[in-house]
């Protein structure tokens, strides 16, 4: 038996750290990451009828696949969007005869205008997309499907069930979604441990709870009855993580901390790397004062999902309360650069100049979170 | 002066639960209104104005018309015309918080801040959805230098809209 002895020079020993580094970061970011703020795969996505370029209506029933649809939200201004729209532009060219519609909802912005028209176009014919685009005008459909990130990719059944979710362009996720699509379209057999996080679905008695929890928080007076439902719904299906994050937020808005973060808790005993969990123990933690755990979740939660905005301006906040300015600054900013249409991060940049009675600049921030909220 | 885009309040002061009463108009009215504000969020501004104008043609005692008029004349910069399309609504109907509020949006942007701030007052409490009402308070009192309650304004105007979005 030879033995091929290997030397290391200090080049090959900056390589092999640097494809560790990545693996390392690679198995982090390996997680089913929450793309909607309330949807999540198993639940019934909304239907929506938008226009083309050319001023044609399209709902999802006229473009939808026999298979699967994947609806990408994408935006010119978002360079992880370009990457996005070439990987479905192949993944189109591969399964369009095979059941597979892909459909590109641009989320350009509020209004569009022909300067927003030119850069759409821009972009569809240099990379020569061969598939449909959606404008998004007035951002309902970003809205109705509570995008956080841009780009988001939702893949959906034909009757809209949410089959897969993605925000932003991770490298895993979006192999995971290839597997998920060779395995869902071809038959192909996923690698045992994709099949184990893109195969769970949930129980749908469960779902059916949970949507009638949702459907409940949005009158007043069937408010309350919520509990009831994401209760019922976690009873139906333990496994299912939407009715601890919708039961944990139901709480949260009524200052309930301690509830909140009992389910935040069970969400993330069984999704470990759940970000919307971990992003808002933090926010409960920060709160409560408990500053070194706080921040522990909440880069966590930025390094398990670089696509999730909250938690970018939550550690934002929290560092802003520590004096780091700087580095609240440069977290906001991040956050901006993901969703700019995410009026919240004004709302903590605002709370954190209030705190430290900086008048004038949280003047400004509630100001820019009111004009975003109202689409001025 | 950057007004852009109000346009799309359009939508939300004229045809949402805080807006004008429902008259029992015909449905084919309403569309009309509606067909132009959509035309304007469309960022056919020019259409939606001159769809709007043809609705009033039909119809000029429907104070919601001009509102929209005066709405999408302002997105347009036109301040004159649009302050004469609100007038024209507050004739039709006195009491219409979408107007009062355009006309005070108007006057603040001119200057006229003790104009503006009675009218806008006036507007806050007619309207049970007030969050543009309060931003353009906010504004006016940011102008005055009284930032204090520029930013508690501000702050009730961000309750107020994520009421009405049913967060």
């Amino acid at each position: 038996m030879t033995v091929k002895i290997i030397q290391y020079s200090p080049f090959r020993r900056k390589n092999i750290l640097i494809i560790l580094v990545a693996t390392f970061a690679i198995l982090q970011s390996s997680v089913s990451v929450p793309a909607l703020k309330t949807m999540g795969v198993g639940t019934e996505a909304p239907n929506f009828s938008l226009k083309t370029l050319a001023g044609e209506k399209m709902s999802f029933s006229s473009l939808k696949g026999d298979k699967l649809t994947i609806l990408l939200f994408w935006a010119s201004w978002s360079r992880q969007s370009e990457k996005a729209l070439k990987q479905m532009e192949k993944l189109h060219t591969k399964y369009k005869d095979m059941g597979l519609a892909v459909i590109g909802i641009n989320v350009e912005r509020q209004t569009i205008d022909d300067k927003a028209l030119t850069d759409i176009k821009g972009v569809i014919d240099r990379l020569q997309l061969s598939y449909p685009t959606l404008i998004d005008h007035g951002l309902e459909s970003f809205r109705d499907y509570g995008v956080i990130a841009v780009p988001t990719t939702v893949i959906l059944d034909p009757k809209r069930k949410i089959m897969f979710e993605m925000s932003g362009f991770p490298l895993v996720t979006t192999l995971d979604m290839i597997h998920f699509l060779a395995a869902s379209i071809e038959g192909k057999k996923a690698p045992s441990e994709v099949a184990e996080r893109t195969g769970y679905h949930p129980d749908k008695k469960a779902v059916r709870s949970w949507n009638m929890g949702i459907k409940a928080l949005k009158s007043t007076r069937t408010h309350k009855s919520a509990e009831k439902w994401f209760k019922k719904a976690s009873v139906k299906d333990p496994q299912f993580i939407l009715p601890y994050l919708s039961l944990g937020s139901f709480y949260q808005e009524q200052d309930k901390g301690e509830q909140a973060k009992e389910q935040f808790q069970q969400a993330l005993k069984r999704q470990p790397d759940n970000v919307k969990a971990l992003s808002q123990m933090g926010l409960l933690l920060l709160k409560e004062g408990s500053i070194i755990k706080a921040r522990e979740m909440l880069e966590k939660a930025t390094q398990v999902d670089e696509a999730y905005t909250p938690s970018y301006y939550y550690l934002g906040y929290l560092n802003g309360k520590e004096g780091d300015m700087k580095k609240a600054a440069e977290l906001y900013v991040s956050a901006e650069k993901i969703n700019p249409m995410d009026y919240q991060i004004n709302i903590y940049r605002g709370m954190m100049f209030e705190e430290q009675n900086d008048l004038e600049q949280a003047t400004t921030s509630y100001k820019n979170a009111l004009k975003q909220l109202l689409n001025l | 002066m950057n007004c852009k885009p109000l346009v799309l309040l359009v939508a939300a002061l004229v045809f949402g639960p805080g807006g004008l009463q429902a008259s029992p108009a015909s449905a084919k009215k309403v569309l009309c209104e509606k067909e132009a504000s959509v035309l304007a969020r469309e960022g056919k501004l020019e259409q939606g104005i001159n769809a709007i104008e043809q609705c009033i043609k039909k119809d000029p005692t429907r104070a919601k018309a001009h509102v929209v008029l005066g709405y999408l004349l302002l997105d347009q910069g036109d301040m004159q015309r649009a302050l004469l399309s609100f007038d024209k609504a507050l004739g039709l109907r006195p009491r219409t918080s979408a107007a009062k509020t355009g006309k005070g949006i108007i006057l603040s942007r001119g200057g006229n801040f003790k104009e503006a701030e009675p009218l806008l007052k006036d507007a806050l409490k007619l309207n049970p959805d007030p969050a543009r009402t309060y931003y353009e308070l906010g504004v006016l009192y940011e102008q005055l230098g009284d930032m204090q309650l520029a930013l508690s304004h501000f702050k009730q105007g961000i309750t107020s809209g994520e009421q009405k979005k049913g967060r």
